[in-house]
């Protein structure tokens, strides 16, 4: 059983520790020191208290883990009064603003959230989210300047956000009407032959961490897009990884989560399943049948980075994926902007157009 | 912002004024005297167009001479009919039937002229006269006397109609009828003919702009939802139980195709025909 650590200060000066994603060690804020999670626990491991569950299990399961006391005494809870978003960090991680909807008054709240199996941690630190979220900016032509010189781009947050992560068997039996057409000519006809068939095509279709994101606060669309995350680098769960960042606690069950997961899975068995046919000139599917035979999920922490900002009363939400670097999120169109693009082009294409039709039509003055 | 209100005024007030610029066909008095080359100065062309619009209007046939810069797609035999009939020639009483001319029409970039007579002037501008009428251009042409050759021709042309006692009448025959595929020749026609293609280019114009203000739109817009989970199918995740395929039937049609067995395909005969009974013809023009 893994032994966990859950209040990390320096060894060397009794400051607070933070995971540095670019070492993938821990680091001291004051003196810069670098520590791995083993040379802390050493260091003090006379005073650790066993963690409840972060067992190195492999198998997916759906249960989530609780916290230990000691885990949970020094972590905080925060709640966001505008959206309701339930946050926890670490006791030297202060939270003032809700990474979701920019709320400035998140308050303390009870700590209920459940613990992850998994987490990936951040692999890319503030800075670079910070220049892959400038460069987002660039090249967007219909973006209001107002807009990106407003935007407190600084204010980013790294985001432990809970998903599900599903494997599962499905099962497919499909069948399909498939036609071979061969055309030959026989003195002054044309023989057009058509071949049909009927296909029968059963098998199942394998899948492992489908991700679903777990929390209501963040819209499914912008998860979908960052994706994929590279699961190789999951680990177990360790609060060493949430020094310095912000993780929502999932208010979407295993349950509720699955419909996606399923739809997802069920299309891409159905493609899969289809691309098996070759050889005919036309198919068509006449019935199709998937069912999950196998699955579970595991609940897990994946590293995003946050911005919300407000601009013309609406608020916007950029999220970078904290391993890859993948950003999404949706920009505003200026209405002047669309439009003055629109009568330039318009108006330059119309200029050229009428010159070369005057000159093409021999001219006329 | 305030800066870009100005752009897109400036845009919508450069393309109303564009738009207003526009040559707009005007019912403009009629052209005696076209210089398409540009060998006349401005007070000639005026001056001949004067003079020509005088007596056409006082013989009652029209009397023309049209300086182009090419053949316009004409051989030699069909260059001063295909101009007549192209630039819309010929003295009438308003109706637009029976119209009655003389044109002298003239190549520069071919060095080639010919004379030829239309409805009624026909009977005054014989194939004699119309030769009488060649021969003079041409001592002006070869001397390198444009606004010349145009004012004898003119003049000369008065001496004949009123010589031989012209007058105007509707004659009993059809106008000749021009390919619509024809090359078009006159000023107006191409005017007319590019102020058609304004409005295609303007819908296509928009239509471009349209098309790339939405997709300017659409890179500020990069969140979706994944409708597949492919990347997470494991290593050698598909396994294909049952792969059945029956045969149940065959359909045949066929399809008779005509195959015109006579050689060399080929039209009826191209080229223009002309109602001999409408034009009367020098015996040929000639290069200066």
């Amino acid at each position: 059983m893994a032994e966990q650590l859950s209040n990390y200060k320096c060894p060397n000066c009794g400051g607070p520790l933070r995971f540095d994603p670019k070492e993938q060690k821990l680091k001291c804020e004051y003196c810069d020191s670098l520590f791995t999670q083993e040379e802390v626990e050493q260091f003090y491991r006379p005073s650790e208290l066993a963690a409840a569950s972060g067992g190195t299990d492999t198998q997916w399961a759906t249960d989530t883990g609780d916290w230990s006391e000691e885990e949970a005494a020094h972590m905080r809870a925060y709640s966001c009064p505008s959206c309701g978003a339930q946050l926890i960090a670490d006791e030297n991680t202060a939270v003032t603003i809700c990474p979701y909807c920019n709320n400035p008054t998140v308050v303390a709240g009870q700590f209920v959230t459940k613990k992850p199996q998994y987490l990936l941690p951040f692999q890319l630190d503030k800075d670079k989210a910070v220049q892959i979220l400038t460069q987002f900016y660039k090249g967007k032509p219909l973006l209001p300047r107002a807009f990106t010189s407003q935007n407190h781009i600084r204010e980013i947050k790294g985001v432990y956000v809970p998903f599900w992560l599903y494997n599962g068997v499905m099962e497919a039996d499909m069948t399909f009407t498939g036609q071979r057409v061969q055309q030959f000519s026989h003195g002054d006809d044309i023989i057009t032959e058509t071949s049909h068939y009927n296909i029968i095509r059963r098998g199942t279709v394998s899948f492992s961490g489908v991700p679903a994101d777990a929390s209501s606060k963040m819209p499914d669309q912008y998860m979908d897009a960052i994706e994929p995350f590279d699961y190789t680098k999951l680990v177990d769960f360790d609060t060493m990884y949430m020094a310095g960042y912000l993780a929502d606690s999932y208010d979407v069950d295993e349950e509720e989560d699955r419909k996606r997961a399923d739809m997802r899975m069920t299309n891409s068995t159905v493609s899969s399943i289809s691309n098996t046919v070759h050889g005919y000139t036309s198919v068509a599917p006449t019935s199709v049948n998937i069912r999950r035979i196998d699955g579970a999920a595991a609940y897990a922490f994946l590293p995003v980075w946050l911005l919300c900002t407000t601009w013309n009363g609406n608020n916007y939400l950029f999220a970078v994926n904290g391993q890859s670097g993948k950003i999404a999120g949706d920009l505003p169109s200026d209405k002047t902007l669309m439009i003055s693009w629109f009568l330039g082009i318009a108006f330059g294409l119309f200029i050229l157009g009428a010159v070369i039709s005057y000159f093409a039509g021999g001219g006329f003055l | 912002m305030r800066k870009l209100k100005l752009f897109s005024l400036s845009a919508i007030l450069a393309m109303v004024m564009f738009l207003l610029a526009l040559p707009v066909p005007a019912e403009a008095a009629e052209a005696y005297v076209i210089d398409e080359a540009g060998m006349l100065t401005n007070d000639e062309l005026l001056a001949l167009n004067n003079l020509a619009e005088e007596i056409s209007l006082r013989q009652e046939c029209g009397v023309y001479v049209i300086i182009t810069k090419d053949m316009h797609g004409y051989s030699e035999s069909k260059f001063a009919q295909g101009i007549f009939m192209n630039y819309d020639l010929g003295y009438d009483r308003g109706d637009s039937e029976g119209a009655s001319g003389v044109l002298l029409a003239i190549s520069y970039g071919d060095s080639y002229y010919d004379s030829v007579a239309y409805g009624a002037a026909s009977g005054t501008f014989t194939t004699s006269k119309l030769d009488r009428l060649n021969d003079i251009a041409y001592d002006y042409l070869s001397a390198g006397d444009w606004n010349g050759c145009a004012d004898a021709f003119i003049r000369e042309c008065d001496n004949m109609l009123t010589q031989s006692g012209y007058t105007y009448y509707v004659p009993q025959y059809t106008d000749p009828t021009i390919d619509p595929t024809e090359v078009v020749t006159s000023p107006a026609q191409r005017r007319e003919r590019w102020l058609g293609t304004l409005p295609f280019a303007g819908a296509i114009s928009a239509g471009i702009g349209a098309v790339s203000v939405f997709f300017m739109k659409g890179k500020n817009k990069t969140t979706r939802i994944a409708k597949e989970a492919d990347r997470y199918i494991i290593n050698n995740g598909i396994r294909v139980t049952v792969s059945q395929e029956h045969f149940t039937h065959k359909t045949r049609t066929v399809t008779h195709v005509h195959r015109d067995s006579g050689g060399g395909g080929g039209s009826s005969g191209g080229g223009h025909s002309y109602h001999s009974s409408g034009f009367s013809h020098s015996s040929g023009g000639g290069h200066f």
